[in-house]
């Protein structure tokens, strides 16, 4: 294949995709990426075997249609570090060569059939449809919620994905904090006969979200039994999901909604900024900032052994309730707290120190947090 | 003056119970052997309160006639050995008669039976000892023992009795063995109604063993076979990444039974040395067949144990073949530690030297200390100096010998190394051959660096100064821990002769200097002039343990945070851990971890200690479970913090090869004179080695 395109949105694509593109592997292929030229556009393939990616780039002059393997680090650098606007790719099984302005490179090839093709997308009659804006506010609000350590419930790595009515629902838990969010969507197709969850892993999430970038843009998703598929304009993401049983949210949430005693709306900036500073002075040992929320304002205080101590207060003049202390993670709150974006407000619904604090945000956003004891 | 008088039977048998019958447990191995032994398929448990009020026993076995029954209660009365010269060829599980009547004699016992050729079965009924009359009994073919109220004659075995957790769990693990050693048994076992086990003929061993230890063990099991002979080993032995903190899952089969073992769990947990870390065990399911008149099975009461003719050829076939099996694996890539019997591998490493050393010495090299790497220690010492790579290498191997030998082997020789090359090795000198010792040359080349070689050995401060004193008498504080630390490897060319400046008095058992006298040497060693001698300091261990101490301090004092889950963590345990875990539920609490039933053989845990939250909570469950498992106790919340807290004091500490200044170094001294233990690091290194004076100066032939 031989193509000449621009040096810009050859490295965005190629940026893209190099997120799928396998970092240890023993097929050495799987490192590199694959380019198929024709027509006017030029699709660049990653893939390695648990999610992959297949991107396009239109008003390309492609001098020989054909498709080639790249390799993908060597390629990136240099379309970063070149000046210039044009670049043109001759590339075939023996090798590659890059010719950018006055500079020619030169790398060794693999025979394109060897690296295994992604599916195209294929609704089966079945799919869904959210806007690229609203799902990637969703994406935000749950996939950090997702279980990063190494658990012995595996299915708690991925991020719950469920459509049903009018909505799409994310559900992203690591068993000590639970982040639940709605959105706006279109189902087509008949409703699922079984009832399976589809669990999408957290790496596929990231990769979704870095190609979402027109908010009106719709997206197309599909959901089978063991993967996914996500269609946007330019670019088509295949998946594997996670397996396994994801754990009952709806009761734990509703059973905390039950219990619920106080309801205090908070002010979101605010609020994260005296958990932060209140935060400073937690160390290694003691991750833990306590709550005491009072008519009026709500203190928070630490104390590390060895850092010292804070307190912190933040007035609530619409707070009139019960005095409640609760402890929590700062970090649990935070990184929930930074997902809201520009939300002003937030309401806060607990009980005692003892049981789940839920925060809800307008109808579609729900973050569950399991306080500190002892 | 007392009579003598011949007991009742009622007294004997239950002197017979004391020694067979201890627990429901005892009473199910028994009925459970009898039923093996009658060749049954499928046998059916049922307990209730732990066995403490009801075990019942079903299977399909050969069954007994009518006529014999009554005599199956009588002592010493069995199907199972004709004559003595049998007791030495016993190819059945029991064979001493003894079993119901000692279970008779204690508990109220039913037994029903009918063989499979027979129309009609029949029943009798025994009391504390005494028997109903034989009564016809229409049942399915096979026996039915049922043995309720045990111990409800002898109040003082019941008092014994631990709670019904416990008992259960004996029971479950008395099945398990037999589910173990009988992988053709379908074995169903029932406790309060409520199914516990229920293993299929189907059930192959692996099967059988996920079944009762997690599919994470079966999945990294290996298969073992010593080969057909007389004597065979099968079984499966596990990848030592899975490995415990206690013995539990090492079972040993001989000829089908049960066994414990001293001499063979030490032969399986040798094969795994170096690839264990000190204090965890392999896991692995030994079966042994060994001719019925090679082993002894009559020398323990309920045969727990067994006496071999050959002993040392079964730990050898053990050792040999599982070893053999896990070199196979290539587990660790350095693992080619020259251990024991295995004489060849020794001579890739001292090849170039033939003759160089006395036999003695060969002896002492194949005996390397557990904590010993010896291919670490070849590789760094040849990147060092390379002409020396091969004798560099086999000193290494030399330093590593097991602390008697090492300390005891040079002092002898000393005398006769007299004028030759004072500085040298004195253990270099078995056989004297200039051109293939460079160390032993003294001034030609430098001398080859004992880097790798323990520091009882050898200790060399500078190339220049030439000073390497050997084999200083180990000081009373350091003897224990004779763990070679190697010396750093990077070239000395810039470090300067230690000066040694005058100290204060001593205070034992290490004398301190004054503070700032002390010379850091390889940017990790302290070298401080002490009054009676020279005392060297790893500084990484130093800090740690002071580091480590702090730490302790500071989490001892303060509360425990608790993280609670949101959503309670499910983990599988074989049904005594599980049982054992719930009853210590209480004392978990106490340590952050909250776990409740959930069924079966699953309990949830709910919460668990913030500080360990580096680890996944189900891998911190798992350590304390061990410990429970070994120390009938849960451990203190230290013990259960000190693991993490040394990791944290490690992480924070200096690193050798960190420069430090004069003023670090005198503060670093100065915490040395708070510190509780100042000796050893948190992993049991020692901090300090002290050279004495004496010995210097018997070095240099002083004295």
């Amino acid at each position: 294949m031989k193509v000449t395109c621009q040096r810009d949105g050859l490295l965005t694509a190629c940026q893209l995709v190099s997120a799928a593109v396998a970092a240890r592997t023993t097929k050495p292929i799987l490192s590199n990426i694959k380019a198929i030229a024709e027509g006017d556009g030029l699709s660049l393939v990653a893939y390695d075997t648990e999610v992959g990616i297949r991107y396009e780039l239109r008003g390309i002059l492609v001098g020989r249609p054909g498709s080639a393997i790249l390799p993908i680090t060597q390629l990136t650098q240099i379309l970063r570090e070149s000046a210039d606007s044009d670049i043109s790719l001759d590339a075939d099984d023996n090798g590659t060569k890059v010719k950018a302005g006055t500079s020619r490179y030169e790398m060794p090839g693999y025979p394109a059939d060897e690296f295994p093709d992604i599916p195209a997308f294929d609704d089966g009659g079945r799919y869904h449809e959210v806007t690229a804006g609203v799902l990637r506010s969703m994406i935000r609000r749950t996939a950090f919620a997702a279980d990063k350590k190494d658990s012995t419930r595996f299915a708690l790595s991925g991020v719950l994905w469920e459509a049903e009515g009018k909505t799409a629902r994310l559900v992203a838990t690591d068993s000590k904090r639970l982040a639940v969010c709605e959105g706006p969507a279109t189902l087509y197709g008949p409703p699922e006969a079984t009832k399976g969850s589809h669990l999408v892993p957290a790496k596929t999430m990231t990769l979704l979200e870095r190609n979402l970038t027109d908010d009106g843009e719709l997206v197309r998703v599909g959901l089978r039994p063991n993967e996914a598929m996500f269609q946007t304009e330019r670019a088509m993401i295949y998946t594997r999901l996670v397996e396994g049983r994801y754990p009952p949210y709806r009761d734990i949430i509703g059973q905390t909604r039950k219990q619920a005693t106080v309801k205090v709306p908070v002010p979101v900036d605010a609020f994260l900024s005296r958990v932060r500073q209140a935060a400073i002075m937690t160390d290694d040992e003691s991750k833990r900032v306590d709550m005491t929320f009072e008519p009026g304002k709500v203190v928070m205080q630490a104390r590390g052994a060895e850092t010292g101590s804070s307190e912190v207060e933040l007035p609530l003049p619409e707070y009139d309730g019960p005095e409640v202390k609760i402890a929590f993670d700062p970090q649990y709150l935070i990184e929930f707290l930074r997902a809201l974006e520009s939300e002003p407000t937030v309401s806060l619904e607990m009980s005692d120190g003892g049981k789940p604090a839920l925060f809800r945000c307008g109808d579609g956003y729900m973050y569950l947090v399991m306080p500190l004891a002892g | 003056m007392p009579r003598i008088h011949q007991l009742p039977p009622s007294v004997v048998t239950k002197i017979a119970a004391g020694e067979v019958i201890e627990r429901p447990a005892s009473v199910v191995k028994e009925l459970l052997e009898n039923s093996v032994d009658a060749g049954a398929t499928r046998i059916d448990v049922d307990l209730d309160q732990g066995g403490t009020e009801l075990i019942r026993v079903v299977d399909d076995g050969c069954g007994i006639s009518a006529d014999d029954l009554a005599l199956a209660f009588a002592q010493h009365a069995t199907s199972k050995l004709h004559t003595a010269d049998d007791l030495f060829n016993i190819g059945t599980m029991g064979f001493r008669g003894e079993a119901l009547a000692s279970i008779a004699g204690v508990a109220k016992v039913a037994l029903q039976s009918r063989p499979p050729d027979q129309p009609v079965g029949a029943e009798v009924r025994g009391d504390g000892g005494d028997l109903s009359p034989v009564r016809p009994w229409n049942g399915s073919p096979g026996t039915r023992v049922e043995v309720r109220h045990l111990f409800y004659n002898v109040p003082v075995r019941k008092k014994f009795l631990k709670s019904v957790a416990t008992e259960l769990g004996h029971v479950c693990e008395t099945v398990t063995k037999m589910a173990l050693a009988n992988p053709q048994l379908h074995i169903v076992l029932r406790h309060n109604g409520k199914l516990v086990y229920e293993v299929p003929a189907s059930a192959g061993l692996t099967d059988r063993i996920a079944l009762f230890f997690t599919g994470g063990v079966r999945d990294a099991l290996y298969e073992i076979d010593s080969g057909p002979g007389p004597l065979r080993l099968t079984g499966y032995i596990a990848d030592p990444k899975i490995d415990r903190g206690n013995a539990r899952l090492q079972y040993l089969f001989v000829n089908g039974r049960w066994v414990r073992d001293r001499s063979l769990a030490h032969a399986l947990q040798e094969s795994y040395r170096g690839l264990l870390m000190t204090g965890r065990y392999a896991i692995g399911f030994l079966f042994l067949t060994v001719p019925p008149d090679k082993v002894d099975v009559n020398v323990h009461p309920t045969k727990a144990e067994v006496r071999f003719q050959e002993n040392s050829l079964v730990y050898s076939l053990v050792r040999a073949t599982v070893k053999g099996r896990l070199m196979k694996e290539n587990l660790v890539p350095q693992m080619k530690v020259p251990e024991g019997e295995e004489v060849q591998s020794q001579g890739t490493s001292s090849v170039d030297v033939p003759g160089l050393f006395s036999p003695r010495r060969d002896l002492a090299e194949q005996t390397v200390a557990p904590w010993e790497m010896p291919a670490d220690a070849f590789g760094r010492a040849g990147g060092m100096n390379p002409p020396n790579e091969q004798s560099a290498g086999s000193l290494g191997r030399a330093g590593g010998v097991s602390p008697p030998s090492e300390l005891s082997h040079p002092v002898p020789r000393l005398p006769e190394l007299g004028g030759l090359t004072p500085p040298a090795r004195p253990d270099a000198l078995g056989g004297f051959t200039p051109f293939s010792r460079p160390d032993a040359l003294g001034g030609l080349t430098p001398p080859a660096r004992p880097d790798v070689l323990s520091p009882f050995t050898s200790f060399q401060p500078s190339i220049q100064e030439r000073l390497p004193f050997a084999t200083p008498k180990p000081t009373p504080g350091a003897e224990p821990e004779a763990s070679p630390v190697p010396l750093p490897v990077q070239s000395e060319a810039d470090t300067t002769p230690p000066p040694h400046h005058p100290t204060t008095p001593p205070v034992q058992p290490f004398p301190l200097p004054s503070p700032g006298t002390a010379l850091q040497v390889h940017d990790s060693y302290l070298v401080l002039e002490t009054k009676d001698g020279m005392l060297v300091i790893d500084q990484h261990a130093l800090h740690e343990r002071i580091l480590f101490e702090q730490l302790r301090r500071r989490i001892r004092d303060g509360k425990l945070e608790v993280q609670r889950l949101l959503i309670p963590e499910p983990v599988d345990l074989p049904a005594e851990q599980a049982a054992l875990v719930l009853e210590a539920a209480d004392a978990l609490r106490e340590l952050g971890l909250e776990v409740s039933d959930f069924g079966g053989n699953t309990v949830l845990l709910s919460s668990y200690p913030t500080l360990l939250g580096r680890k996944p909570p189900h891998e911190i469950f798992q350590g304390v479970v061990d410990y429970l498992l070994t120390k009938e106790r849960p451990p203190t919340r230290d013990a259960m913090l000190h693991d993490l807290t040394a990791t944290m004091a490690c992480k924070a500490a200096v690193k050798a090869g960190d420069r430090l200044t004069p003023e670090e170094i005198a503060y670093l001294l100065h915490l040395r004179q708070m510190a509780e233990d100042s000796h050893h690091c948190p992993h049991g290194r020692p901090t300090s080695l002290l050279f004495s004076r004496h010995e210097l100066d018997k070095q240099f032939r002083r004295i």
